[in-house]
């Protein structure tokens, strides 16, 4: 591709202002056909606000963009269309009752439609992507990876320019991951700009070109991807030093306060046995599907085990059968998607914290200790960091990062044996990730032992000291830390 | 350890960014709290309510007279108990229909062995008893059986309803012994007994609610069932109760409206007086999403509900535009829900 025919797009000073609030300052990026711009920042940092504008949701408040060097004004998704921009949202925006053709059209469904005519069209686009799917499929039917694959199409239908990716990974297994990133790449080869915004550093370094960082509605940092380090990311990102983690490698484990055996319940989990240590963290690691989550329910008595048994040490260290009804009582579970069964929304934070630990507070008589429990909630936000103006603020007004932090105080609170984290940072920006993993290895360090699931290799191997691989609702694995490595962890896992 | 980590000393590895905010918490705790205790809406339609009934008791003829009073109250206390018991059932998002039907019958049952036995304490007893049983079906279907509230209470207000009539031939049971309305419709110093009952009941349920496990539980089931599994709530069990509790105010409602009329029958509890106990339990501020409620809010609605029945009778309105204008309440006050959680939204 010659330098001259090269698309550009160029933001100049552009600032946002919400009632209240400075969305973005001063922004200015410039991005060329055929590269990828990763775009990183903390939640509330002001990338979703930049791609808004750019996509016609909203308009900026001072500024101006230029598209090839015209100045344009986009004014709606419309006029964003019509100027060749598509916007791919994090959670796919399908009509899913909807085929594939329909779908990738839509902008162009008028009147009596002509089937033939749009699903050779749908076809189109989707090959352009090297991507196979029947344009006469229902989107419903489709899995999450596909449905995305389809609303690409769609933006390329719409001319396809420049491309707004806003975290389209964050539901994504490996697999479709990988998919989306040869689609990508693909695009970039057909000389589209293309704008990347993920939480995950390693997926931002691997597909672009350059990466900007915002911080507080500014651009703080920008340059070429191999010449900014990770640490440098970070630092900017944040505004300060992220957590280090512990070494913990060379720490051994030898008793044990948790035992399973021959877990089973229906299909998965499946005759499942293993150990836990005290103050071991302890990963969980296998494909959507395979069983991971249920296991935890399973152990946790949420879902009822057809046979096995459960152990749990006592006080003196020797381990007793627990009933499946009792295991509840000695656990912390953080559950994999706090909006459906982690949190009170409505409720305070303090009513949200105390609620797991009520026995704790019954004083002589049969009422409730009430000032006692905003006493301990209070002491936990502070220790745990959990950014808030008080212990009274609703739980469904704070980010994403300090509602998992509020999560984990609640389960602190009641210091449980073992702690089953399912997922503990999805969703979560990059410093309260830090933050969290430094909470569970100190939890860990305290003599609670931790199981931890997740779906980022990354998360698994750096937090583990020992990763039980599950697949099929069986553990097919067991791998010790010095062996832990992301080859090894995927090799296993299929 | 943890409390270690609450002096910040062992936060050092902690993202430095720690934010001042919550560093001056005592101070602004103060504040938001007293925020959280005015700001709450439910407290100012409380308020409101009163002055309302203040305004009427000026300007409505004979409504400050002491008779009018007590017999408003004692008339509230029945519907006031059942409203008590839906009360529990709506924070949990669910409903009872068959409240006003089970009260009948439950009087009817207990009234016939009372006739029979001329024994108050075994008529009271079983009158409750039956109550506690019907309920206790209504939980069981609910709780275990998983089955949706208001088509299993609609179907055992009809079979109670039915029941009702067939067993009595649609007349009512009389023959009680005297002493039975001695007490529950007599009065201590000029005092109504069926009020200090209610009243009695309507505390210890306030306490139950507001300041027990149970109660603490029973929210979080309303709020959000899963996350109170996860929590460790027997939900189940929450369920269950809730329902039994529900028949037992019917059960206590149904001994004083039974000792108050000397008599029960099927025409005590017709599915139309329903509409009279979720009036209370709405204006009150419970939501039948579930989650919200109090008892002292049921009570103050429930209360107010009988003003408002008692100012239409004092002006002679017919009986049918008064049906009107309960609906039209339960409309209105359904809408303040939906402001109240705006509201809610903006602090």
């Amino acid at each position: 591709m010659s330098q001259i025919k090269r698309r550009t797009l160029k933001i100049e000073n552009i600032s946002k202002s919400f009632p209240g609030v400075k969305a973005l300052q001063n922004v200015s990026i410039e991005a060329y056909g055929g590269d990828v711009t990763g775009l990183i920042g903390v939640n509330g940092a002001g990338k979703s606000t930049l791609m808004n504008i750019l996509g016609g949701i909203h308009q900026a408040t001072e500024g101006r963009i230029f598209i090839d060097g015209e100045e344009v004004h986009i004014n709606s998704p419309r006029d964003a269309e019509k100027y060749g921009i598509g916007f791919i949202h994090q959670d796919p925006v399908t009509f899913n009752y909807m085929t594939v053709a329909e779908n990738i059209c839509i902008s162009k469904l008028h009147g009596v439609v002509n089937y033939k005519k749009i699903n050779v069209e749908a076809q189109k686009y989707l090959s352009m992507m090297g991507c196979y799917i029947k344009p006469t499929k229902k989107v419903g039917d489709l899995p999450i990876g596909e449905r995305q694959m389809v609303e690409i199409a769609r933006a390329l239908s719409c001319g396809g320019k420049i491309l707004l990716f806003d975290e389209p990974t964050a539901s994504f297994t490996e697999n479709e991951k990988k998919k989306l990133f040869e689609v990508i790449r693909q695009l970039k080869r057909q000389g589209a700009i293309i704008f990347f915004i993920s939480h995950f550093l390693d997926e931002v370094e691997e597909i672009s070109d350059k990466i900007v960082v915002m911080r507080d509605g500014k651009v703080v940092i920008s340059g070429n991807t191999n010449e900014i380090s990770r640490a440098e990311i970070l630092e900017n990102m944040i505004g300060g030093q992220v957590a280090e983690l512990d070494d913990r490698s060379n720490k051994t484990f030898d008793k044990v306060v948790f035992r399973v055996e021959g877990l089973t319940a229906g299909k998965s989990p499946n005759n499942v046995s293993f150990e836990l240590h005290k103050g071991e963290i302890v990963g969980l690691w296998g494909l959507m599907g395979s069983g991971r989550s249920e296991l935890i329910r399973t152990i946790y008595g949420l879902d009822k085990a057809d046979s096995g048994q459960i152990y749990i040490a006592d006080e003196k260290g020797s381990l007793q059968l627990a009933k499946f009804s009792d295991v509840r009582n000695y656990c912390g579970y953080l559950t994999e998607s706090r909006h459906d069964d982690g949190l009170f929304l409505p409720w305070s934070i303090w009513e949200n914290i105390a609620s797991p630990s009520l026995q704790r507070y019954k004083t002589k008589g049969p009422f409730l200790n009430y000032a006692q429990q905003r006493e301990d909630a209070e002491k936990y936000v502070k220790a745990l960091h959990v950014k808030t103006p008080s212990i009274y603020t609703k739980i469904e007004s704070l980010s994403g990062g300090n509602q998992q932090k509020a999560i984990m105080a609640k389960w602190l609170l009641r210091k449980p044996k073992v702690f089953l984290l399912d997922e503990p940072t999805r969703g979560v920006d990059v410093g309260a990730k830090a933050e969290i993993h430094k909470m569970i290895q100190k939890l860990a360090e305290e003599g609670t032992a931790c199981l931890v699931v997740s779906s980022e290799i990354e998360e698994i191997s750096v937090l583990s000291d020992r990763i039980l691989v599950i697949n099929r609702g069986n553990i097919v694995a067991e791998i010790e830390k010095d062996r832990i490595d992301k080859e090894v962890l995927m090799a296993n896992c299929v | 350890m943890l409390q270690g980590r609450a002096n910040g000393k062992t936060c050092r590895g902690m993202v430095v960014s720690v934010n001042t905010i919550t560093e001056s918490a005592p101070k602004a705790s103060f504040r938001s709290r007293t925020k959280y205790m005015i700001g709450n809406p439910n407290i100012l339609f409380l308020i409101a309510g009163i002055v309302i009934v203040v305004i009427i008791s000026f300007i409505v003829p004979n409504f400050m007279t002491w008779e009018n009073i007590t017999s408003l109250i004692s008339q509230a206390s029945t519907t006031g108990l059942m409203a008590i018991g839906l009360t529990f059932v709506i924070i949990t998002a669910g409903i009872d229909l068959s409240l006003p039907c089970v009260m009948a019958l439950s009087s009817i049952v207990g009234c016939m062995i009372m006739r029979n036995t001329q024994n108050v304490l075994a008529g009271v007893l079983s009158i409750i008893a039956v109550a506690a049983a019907i309920g206790a079906f209504n939980g069981l279907s609910v709780s275990r059986l998983k089955m949706v509230p208001m088509i299993v209470t609609l179907a055992v207000q009809t079979v109670a309803a039915g029941l009702s009539s067939w067993i009595t031939g649609a007349t009512s049971v009389g023959g009680l012994p005297k002493s039975f309305s001695k007490i529950f419709a007599g009065s201590i110093f000029g005092f109504p007994i069926s009020a200090l009952i209610f009243i009695l009941i309507a505390v210890c349920m306030h306490l139950l609610l507001s300041k027990t496990i149970f109660g603490r539980q029973l929210y979080q089931v309303g709020v959000n069932e899963k996350t109170a599994k996860v929590n460790g709530v027997n939900t189940e069990r929450i369920i269950f109760m809730i329902y039994l509790i529900s028949g037992i105010m019917a059960g206590v409602a149904g001994v004083l409206n039974a000792a108050k009329l000397n008599c029960a029958g099927p025409s005590m509890g017709t599915p139309d007086k329903f509409t009279d106990i979720v009036c209370g339990v709405v204006i009150g501020g419970g939501s039948v999403m579930g989650g919200k409620g109090t008892i002292l809010g049921t009570v103050l609605g429930s209360l107010f509900m009988a003003v408002i029945t008692n100012v239409m009778n004092l002006y002679g309105v017919d009986y049918f535009i008064t049906f009107i204008i309960k609906g039209g309440v339960i409309v209105l006050f359904t809408y303040f829900d939906i402001l109240r959680n705006k509201a809610g939204e903006k602090r």
